[in-house]
Formats: C-alpha cells, structure tokens, sequence
C-alpha cells in the first residue's frame, strides 16, 4: 500500500482552513447574537436612566393634582427646577452603556465582519472613547465632583481603554479576539458588577417605590373624592382608568425586574470568555443556552419597556 | 493608553444606611394607605409618611458616611426595626399608633444624619 505524502505547506493550507472553518463560525454566531442582545439591552437601560428626573417631576406634580390645597412653593428648591438626580452623572450612565454596546459591537466585528481597516479605525474611536469616558468618570469622583460611585468605574475602564487599544494594532484577528475577550474578563465583569449594583440603587428602587407612590396617592384620592355616589360615572371612568394605568407600572416594574438584565448579560459574557477560553462543543453549546435566555430577557425588558412608555402616552 | 491597575485604588472605608430595608419601610407604608383597617386620617398620615420616607430615600443614594458616624448604624438599626414594625402592622393593625410613631422616629433620625452627611459638589 503506497503512503500518501502531503506537502509541509499543503498541510499548513489545510491546517488554516481547518481552522477558519471550525474556529470562525464558533464565535462568529454567539458574537453577533451577544452583540445584538446588548445593544437592545443597554438601550432598554438607557431608557430607565433617563427617565429618572422626568418621574419625580411627574411625581411631584401628581401630589398637587390629586390634592389642590398643596401649593407648589419654593419652585427653586421643587424638581421643576431642581434635578433630584445629577444630570452630569446620569449622562456619563448612559454613555458607559452605550460603550458596553460599542464593546461588544467591537467584538463582532472582530470575529469577522468587517475589513481590517475599517476595523482598526473602529477599534481605535472605541478605546478613544473609553479614554474619555474614564476621564469624565475621574472628573466626577473628584473632590468637587457630584459622584463619589464613579470611582468604581475609573480602573476597569481604564483597563479596557488598553485592551481596545492593544487588539486595534493586532495584526490576526481571531487571535486578537480571543485575547480581547480573556483580558476584558475582569475588568468588564467589574463594570457589570457596578452596573447591576447602581441600576437597582438609582433606578429599580426610586422607580418600585415611586410607582407604588403614584398608585396609592391616586387610590387615596379616589377614596375621599366627597359624595363619590353622585360623581358622574364618565369622571369615575376616568379616574378609575388612571388607577389601573398605575397599577399596571408598577406591576410591569415588579414583574420585569429590570436590574435582572444586567445579570444576564454578565452571565452570557461570561459564556463567551469561557468559549475563548476552551472552544469545544460544550462551552458553545453552553453559551448558545445562555445567549437564548439573554436574549428572552432583553426582549422581555425592551416589551416592558415599550409598555411604561404606552402608559406615559395614553 | 497605558491601562490602569484598579487594584491599585485604595479604598476609604464609607457606611452606607441600608436602603433595601427602607424601600421595605415606604412599600410597607403605602400599602397600609390603602388599608381597610385604618381610618381615613391613619391612611393619609401611612401615605404622607411613606412618601417622606422615599424623600429620605433619594437623598441617602447620593450621601455617603464616614466609616466612624454611628450614627448611620443607628439608623439602621431603626429602619430594621421599623420595617418589622410595618410588616406586624399589616398583619395586625392593632399597634398603627406605635407604628406611625416609629416612623416619625426613624424620619427625624434620618433627617438628622442627613445633616452631617458629607456634601456633594
């Protein structure tokens, strides 16, 4: 039986496309759906952030609608003119998610999508970004600044700014990707740590609470509305109708729980590190399952979303 | 960029009043608002307070403790042990009285520890 030689350089031919066709789909697909998953995520939790100085207003306003005999005094010192919640610190809220989103954007076109030099122009307005949103960050935590929780966001953005920078000069991307996703491990796990603290501080517990306030400052109302027997049955409607608009909030709020999304999508990258990890069919197929029940959530957060939103507007 | 050491950041050691419990504190309140055992005036004293308490609530997200204030301590053990006091409430309405007590308690001890929080800006 004769034996079938291959030449050093058809091997390594083979050896690559081997590797390209075993390699690239693996990340190629759970990238894109981790990418398409945070981008509707972090804009979901946009939307919760900054809305927060809009529903105290509404809040405030609504006490002297149900109740005349309260005067709206003092208007300096009233949320019409003064923000409860610091916008500056807000803004840099979003712009941190919005970075977690140009992250894992940067991701998939690091798994192929895009041509190298579009890639590395990509790569370097990200961790330009990053840079500049770690100075504001600084800025915020200073002695002068309004936001001592920003400190905690300072190191491990300044930690991916060099990861971003550092896979932007990279010459092979799919060992730059796998690189990229090991060294942001811990530092993008931080940021969601901090990030799922100080959403359920400044948003889920101001918004649980403050819907609950709507709807028994509305229910209270309906109570002592005098000789309510004579109140024609349209104006009951109405009234009746705002109740159930409150109630629906605040149940929608109680049974998305909102701050769970941050969770989600800490677990599905911590999928995604353990694939580039060890790539083999478990660890894909592993974070196949957590991507689904990313994704079921993000959907789930961006419904309830848009139902808070149809409540506002009705 | 050369990448920062997180690990490097020395951290100061700061108290923090425990806000979860005192979400509890306001939701327990609200909802003896609404409750059919209590008279109109207990339901508009249970509202008035709960919102008072949310007021205390945004201010404490942005206020920080230094580590030795015992106050914030104290606090907590108030917001603790009024929380309790609210979920006995509502499950007997019997000592609302003490109750609505307690609470004017816990908000004058946050509106007093609010004034020796470190300023902001």
């Amino acid at each position: 039986m004769s034996k079938t030689t291959i030449h050093p350089i058809g091997w390594l031919l083979g050896l690559t496309l081997w590797t390209a066709a075993c390699q690239q789909p693996a990340y190629k697909e759970p990238i894109a759906k981790f990418q398409e998953s945070t981008e509707a995520a972090t804009a979901a939790i946009e939307v919760y952030y900054s809305e927060l100085n809009g529903y105290e207003r509404e809040l405030y306003l609504l006490e002297r609608l149900v109740d005349p005999k309260k005067e709206i005094l003092d208007l300096r010192k009233t949320p019409l003119l003064t923000n409860p919640f610091d916008p500056k610190a807000i803004q840099v809220r979003v712009a941190l998610l919005q970075q977690l989103a140009n992250y894992a954007e940067h991701l998939s076109t690091l798994a192929g999508n895009d041509a190298p030099k579009r890639f590395r122009a990509n790569t370097t307005t990200l961790a330009g970004n990053l840079t500049a949103l770690q100075n504001t960050f600084t800025k915020l935590n200073s002695p002068t600044g309004t936001d001592k929780a920003a400190k905690d966001y300072v190191g491990p953005l300044g930690t991916i700014a060099g990861i971003i920078g550092e896979a932007a000069t990279a010459r092979k991307r799919d060992k730059a990707l796998k690189k990229a996703i090991i060294d942001g491990e811990a530092p993008i796990n931080r940021l969601f740590a901090f990030l799922e603290r100080d959403f359920r501080k400044y948003v889920v517990d101001t918004r649980v609470s403050g819907s609950l306030q709507k709807l028994t400052e509305l229910v209270n109302a309906y109570n002592q509305v005098p000789k309510r027997n004579t109140v024609p049955r349209d104006e009951r409607r109405q009234l009746l109708l705002e109740i159930e608009q409150a109630a629906d909030e605040y149940r929608i709020i109680q049974e998305t729980q909102p701050a769970d999304i941050v969770k989600a999508m800490r677990e599905a990258h911590q999928a995604l590190v353990k694939l580039a990890k060890d790539t083999n069919p478990t660890t894909l197929n592993s974070l196949l399952s957590t991507l689904e029940a990313y994704n079921e959530q993000v959907e789930a957060l961006t419904n309830a979303a848009l139902e808070l939103e149809e409540l506002h507007t009705n | 960029m050369r990448p920062l050491n997180w690990k490097n950041f020395t951290r100061i050691k700061m108290k923090k009043t425990n806000n979860t419990l005192l979400v509890s504190c306001i939701e327990q309140c609200f909802f003896l608002a609404t409750s059919s055992q209590l008279t109109p005036k207990q339901r508009n004293e249970m509202l008035a307070l709960g919102k008072r308490l949310r007021g205390s609530l945004i201010n404490l997200l942005t206020a920080q403790f230094n580590d030795d204030v015992k106050e914030v301590d104290e606090a907590n053990a108030e917001i603790q042990a009024v929380d309790q006091l609210l979920l006995d409430a509502i499950a007997a309405v019997d000592n609302v009285a003490d109750t609505v007590k307690r609470v004017n308690q816990l908000i004058s001890v946050l509106d007093k520890l609010l004034e020796i929080a470190i300023p902001i800006g």
